[in-house]
């Protein structure tokens, strides 16, 4: 599909094959979360966890409230459990948890296109083949033994995107359909699992054969599916089991909820990358009551899932990133609405190796422009990467190919850096 | 206000000073000086043209941008055309709307336009203009001159040329773009820096909004757009792959051994400095030419039958006979039922898909007697009357709006993506709205009548021709003459069928596209990737790779009467057909260019047929008994609305467009899963009646079985080292048929059995 500069409406509207289309209903999520466990997990690899807020979340009803003033909206700015910083009041739970996490507010992409402003965000890069942060993670971060895929995305929405470039198809995003399993999870009647995985391993004999002499690329990603699969089919019952109903009743029972729930199992359970995608941001028209309704199911889940992960103690262990494709125009528009708007916006971070309670950049009086600190998504992309403790300065290492990891050009937010 | 007359002021001084500087200058160039001083003085006095020289200013800053104030709803009260490609509404815009508040040629420097580019007034775009640069003075002398508007009497822009010729251009190095825009009245100018560049591949070479290309650290084709105004230039480069040595004269191919077509090829590899894989051994052949025309696995005999064959001419003999079997029209019916749409959603009782079982026999039937591919598409484009009597109507039962009529006819025939144009000229290419709507007039009067109104499809239409009908530019609500895309304006009576008329014409020597398609449309079929990829995506901005092939076929074609058979011989009897899929130490990185054959997945439902032959036990399709005769292979079923959990993982389209591209191949874990867990494999797999069950009981040793069940699944004979695994394996489980079982379908699952290669 890349390099499709043809104008199709195909582009538009097919979902790529939904390969984890599941019939059953929405099933449970397993609640390992016992103490004990989270004894166990801290302090052993890290892990990162993008909630992404599809079609752009508007910077002024979030994170750079500008109450009072001509562009600023109906909305209070309220304080938060840090002093001194305020957001929008349409986030009160996530006001608490604000010491917890850091704010940056000088974003200019100078992009307004969803598309080049999400892969921006996600590759550091305006163009070209590279990998998203989160096949980065599966490749450096994840534990050669890991249990689970390394980069999983839970959406509600059919795109999939292509996402490890030259790393390879193992840590390419793993699509999941919501807290559907995906079919044919169970082993059929009839066969005994040590029969299953006596033929796998006969299969990766007669495997060898066909490898010599041709490109890794051809066949690893077949073989990463048959390694996904078995990966995933040994630890069904994250699917099986229904979530706490206290939990469900903290996190909220909407789609955004569950596959909260179900992020915060599959982090607990050593995933290594998990992604969280929050659809209908994209507020051309009705931006305040949209936003009322979506950050009203953004807000206490996401608040209710970083209060989670520092009580269990991974959120030192663990990356956050709460981002979009671009925030919204200062200007409200005839319908009410606020448009495309990658000129001056913000998004928020916090937990493994990011400095707590911060705020980088300002934008001026009325938001249309940043004032301070001006920086774009190839210096995010080398803070997430810093962080976490990749240097972002240095090269992939492809096949005797040396591809800078960070642009660069480009550098990281140090004083966000701990 | 005073600081800007100040700014201004100083501006002047320091030009001044410059110019004094410049002048006491003693080595200074004397031919330069004349010639800088020449352009200033020109700068002033040249008319500035709205059409020529303001849009393009306006295009190259992206101020007409689909994001920006190009959108359909414009930016902040002030709305252009897309990319400028409706120059008299962009005037209005610019110069009279808002009481014309956005110039003021009394002072040119305070009009809006300017001010804001620079961003001394606040603009929601930021800075997109430097003061004073060429840019600034293009849009303020066009204000000062009064700012006319589009003039009849301006010259007009015939076309644009790149004055570099050069194609092959090393790694990491970097030429500069020159464009030359020529005017009636045989005036030209350089407009290289108002033109916009793109690269179709960035990663091999890059373009800056200079012209600038830049090659990268790797070789292969590319092409960079330049666009000015509605003029399209192409700049097309090879870059060498950086190889450990340069492949000597005996790596290629000797002329007694390459066909016609090969030439061309041979010709790019020396040019690209990759020498061309060996030829792959017969096993491997007959797979994979039986796979690419029958859509089959070659059974045990036939392989054993063509590996003992001596004759010289064996390959070609194998390619006639597979061209006369059933399952090459079969195959390959699959394929024409995928791009015509044959759908069958909306059918849910077996009366119903009589239209679909009609409409997929009709095009099995124009295979099998291999019916010349111009009159196969009259057929489908004209057919008129009862569905039930013609099948070839039964296309325009899935296809029933205008748009759709324009784009699937557009993308299956003449291999062109017009999508885009319904709504804005297309951004890089030639197609306009008028293009796309004198298309449709063409089928303005395609009436149905009959049918049941209630059902979403119905299926006993009557398609005809009614008598009234027509199609208006919905923005300019012009009057459409049909008109197909590229070709002249139909002049007809009322009694004549537009339809007909198109149909002379696409399949006339003068259309540019519809041979063209096609034979790229084989050859990505057989090769795995087009000559122009995607395969029905021309555009003067994608490129062939490789367009003297793609000439020297398409005229061939066309020559010899649309014989697709014909084609496919030409085709799968070149010698780049034959080379194997294993690459050498020069054409590894080699995507685009055929120096190897590219492996691809066996599609959906091939691959499903392949494992139940494999197996011997054939696959139930879902709908009860009498439904579908038994033993169908999956490749017949008429439409894609027979729920089967493996196709749809496997890639199945959904058959919601013309576009190939709905067929996927990328790997998945749903695939992985169906393999290991799926009832319908495990049915398979466990069968009583199954060859697994008949290898469980036979009296041959391990070794006897373990050849004929490689024959049989992978086409070849076992390398000692698989023989040894196989027969350990089998030997140290207890069970004779769960070993055998967990071996087949090791064998099924692996990379070399999924793939043909």
């Amino acid at each position: 599909m890349r390099r499709n500069q043809g104008c199709n409406h195909l582009d538009h509207h097919l979902a790529r094959r939904q390969f984890l289309a599941g019939a059953a209903g929405a099933m449970g999520l397993g609640l390992l979360g016992s103490p004990a466990t989270a004894e166990k997990i801290k302090g052993q690899h890290k892990r990162v966890l993008q909630i992404y807020l599809q079609g752009g979340v508007s910077q002024l009803e979030s994170w750079d409230p500008k109450p009072g003033t001509e562009h600023g909206g109906p909305f209070r700015a309220i304080p938060t459990s840090v002093p001194g910083m305020h957001i929008s009041e349409l986030l009160p739970y996530t006001a608490k948890q604000m010491h917890l996490l850091s704010i940056v507010r000088s974003i200019n992409l100078k992009t307004n296109d969803h598309r080049q402003g999400r892969l921006f965000m996600e590759k550091g890069r305006r163009a070209g083949e590279y990998p998203y942060v989160g096949s980065i993670a599966s490749k450096y971060l994840a534990p050669a033994n890991s249990e689970l895929p390394g980069y999983i995305h839970i959406s509600t929405r059919g795109l999939t995107d292509s996402t490890s470039a030259f790393l390879g198809a193992q840590h390419g995003q793993l699509k999941f359909e919501g807290v559907k399993p995906p079919k044919n999870l169970a082993v059929p009647k009839g066969l005994d699992e040590t029969a299953d995985a006596r033929r796998v391993q006969l299969r990766e004999q007669f495997n060898q054969q066909f490898r010599v002499g041709r490109p890794k690329s051809l066949t690893e990603s077949f073989d990463a599916s048959f390694q996904q699969a078995a990966k995933l089919m040994g630890r069904k019952e994250l699917f099986e089991k229904a979530p706490d109903p206290k939990d469900l009743e903290r996190y909220g029972k909407h789609d955004f909820g569950r596959n909260c729930l179900l992020a915060r199992a599959l982090l607990e359970n050593n995933a290594t990358c998990v992604k969280v995608t929050h659809h209908g941001y994209d507020s051309h028209a009705e931006n305040f009551n949209f936003h009322l309704e979506q950050l009203g199911e953004f807000d206490k889940t996401f608040a209710m899932l970083v209060d989670d992960l520092h009580q269990r103690g991974l959120l030192e262990s663990t990356l956050v990133m709460v981002y979009s494709e671009f925030g919204r125009t200062p200007k409200i528009n005839v319908r009410y609405g606020r448009d495309h708007w990658g000129t001056a916006w913000s998004i928020a971070l916090g937990g493994c190796g990011i400095q707590p309670g911060a705020i980088i950049g300002t934008t001026n009086e009325k938001g249309t422009a940043v004032a301070d600190r001006e920086v774009d998504a190839g210096h995010l992309f080398h803070t997430y990467l810093q962080a976490l403790g990749i240097d972002s300065t240095n090269d992939h290492d492809i096949a005797g190919r040396s591809i800078p990891i960070g642009d660069p050009t480009a550098q990281p937010i140090k004083e966000l850096l701990s | 206000m005073l600081s800007l007359n100040h700014n201004l002021k100083f501006l002047r001084w320091y030009k001044l000073v410059v110019c004094l500087t410049l002048f006491m200058m003693p080595v200074l160039n004397a031919d330069l000086q004349g010639a800088e001083k020449s352009t200033q003085s020109k700068q002033k006095d040249r008319k500035v043209y709205f059409l020529t020289d303001v849009v393009p200013v306006l295009t190259k800053l992206s101020c007409n941008s689909g994001g920006c104030h190009g959108k359909s709803s414009g930016q902040n009260g002030f709305k252009i055309s897309l990319l400028g490609f409706d120059p008299e509404m962009d005037y209005s815009a610019i110069a009279l709307e808002s009481r014309g508040r956005r110039i003021f040629p009394a002072d040119p420097d305070q009009s809006l336009l300017l001010s804001k580019a620079i961003g001394r007034v606040p603009h929601g775009g930021g800075k997109q203009l430097e003061y004073d640069s060429a840019d600034y003075k293009v849009l303020r002398n066009w204000i000062e001159q009064g700012a006319p508007g589009p003039d009849p009497d301006a010259p007009v822009l015939l076309s644009i040329s790149l004055a570099r010729q050069d194609r092959v251009l090393k790694q990491n190095t970097s030429v500069k773009l020159q464009v030359v825009a020529h005017f009636t009245g045989g005036t030209q100018r350089d407009v290289s820096r108002q033109a916009v560049y793109e690269s179709n591949y960035p990663e091999i070479a890059n373009v800056d909004e200079e012209g600038l290309v830049t090659t990268q650290s790797r070789g292969g084709l590319f092409a960079v757009m330049a666009r000015f105004g509605d003029k399209i230039a192409v700049f097309q480069g090879v870059v060498p792959y950086q190889t450990i040595k340069i492949p000597h004269e005996e790596e290629y191919p000797s002329s007694q051994e390459f066909t016609k077509v090969d030439r061309h090829l041979v010709r790019q590899w020396k040019k690209l400095g990759i020498a061309p894989s060996p030829q792959t051994d017969a096993a491997t052949f007959i797979r994979r030419v039986t796979l690419d025309i029958c859509g089959t696995l070659p059974t045990a005999d036939e392989v054993t039958d063509y590996l003992a064959d001596q004759r010289s001419d064996k390959r070609r003999r194998l390619i006639d006979r597979l061209l006369e079997r059933p399952e090459y029209a079969s195959y390959f019916a699959l394929k024409w039922a995928d791009i015509l749409q044959n759908r069958g959603s909306g059918y849910s009782t077996r009366k119903q898909r009589s239209g679909t079982m009609l409409f997929s026999s009709w095009i099995r039937d124009s295979i099998l007697s291999n019916k010349p591919y111009d009159r196969f598409v009259s057929e489908i484009l004209t057919a008129s009357g009862s569905q039930a009597e013609n099948p070839a109507a039964i296309w325009y039962r899935s296809v029933r709006t205008t748009p759709g009529y324009v784009e699937s006819i557009a993308q299956s025939f003449l291999g062109v993506r017009i999508q885009c144009a319904q709504c804005h000229h297309h951004p890089a290419e030639r197609w306009s709205e008028d293009d796309y709507y004198s298309f449709a007039a063409v089928f303005s009067r395609v009436g149905r009548k009959g049918g049941f109104a209630d059902a979403e499809v119905p299926t006993d239409e009557i398609i005809y021709l009614k008598n009234e009908g027509e199609v208006r530019n919905p923005r300019t609500r012009k009057l459409m003459q049909p008109r197909p895309l590229g070709g002249p304006d139909f002049t007809i009576s009322r009694f004549e069928d537009p339809r007909h008329r198109l149909a002379k014409w696409m399949t006339s020597p003068e259309n540019p596209f519809f041979a063209r398609t096609m034979v790229n449309r084989m050859w990505g079929h057989f090769f795995g990737r087009g000559i122009i990829h995607p395969i029905d995506d021309a555009r003067s901005t994608n490129p062939p790779t490789n367009p003297a092939l793609i000439d020297e076929l398409a005229h061939d074609f066309a020559a010899n009467g649309y014989d697709v058979k014909g084609l496919i011989r030409v085709i799968t009897n070149s010698y780049a057909y034959h080379l194997s899929s294993v690459p050498n130490k020069t054409n590894t990185e080699d995507t685009q260019c055929f120096a190897r054959y590219y492996p691809k997945r066996l599609s959906a439902e091939v691959l499903l047929d392949g494992i139940s032959q494999v197996l011997d036990v054939p696959t139930i399709f879902p709908g009860g008994p009498g439904q579908f005769p038994e033993g169908m292979r999956a490749v017949n079923l008429p439409d894609e609305n027979v729920r089967l959990n493996f196709l749809d993982a496997f890639g199945r389209p959904s058959r919601t467009s013309a576009c190939e591209c709905e067929r996927t191949d990328a790997p998945a874990l749903s695939q992985a899963l169906e393999l290991v867990n799926s009832k319908e494999i495990q049915r398979k797999m466990t069968d009583q009646n199954g060859y697994i069950e008949r290898l469980g009981t036979n009296t041959k040793t391990h070794s006897e079985n373990v050849r004929a069940i490689f024959l049989r699944t992978l086409s070849r004979t076992p390398r000692a080292a698989e023989e040894k695994i196989a027969v350990e394996y089998l030997k140290a489980e207890q069970s004779r048929q769960e070993g055998y079982r967990s071996f087949l379908w090791a064998l099924l699952a692996t990379n070399e059995f999924m793939m043909n290669h």
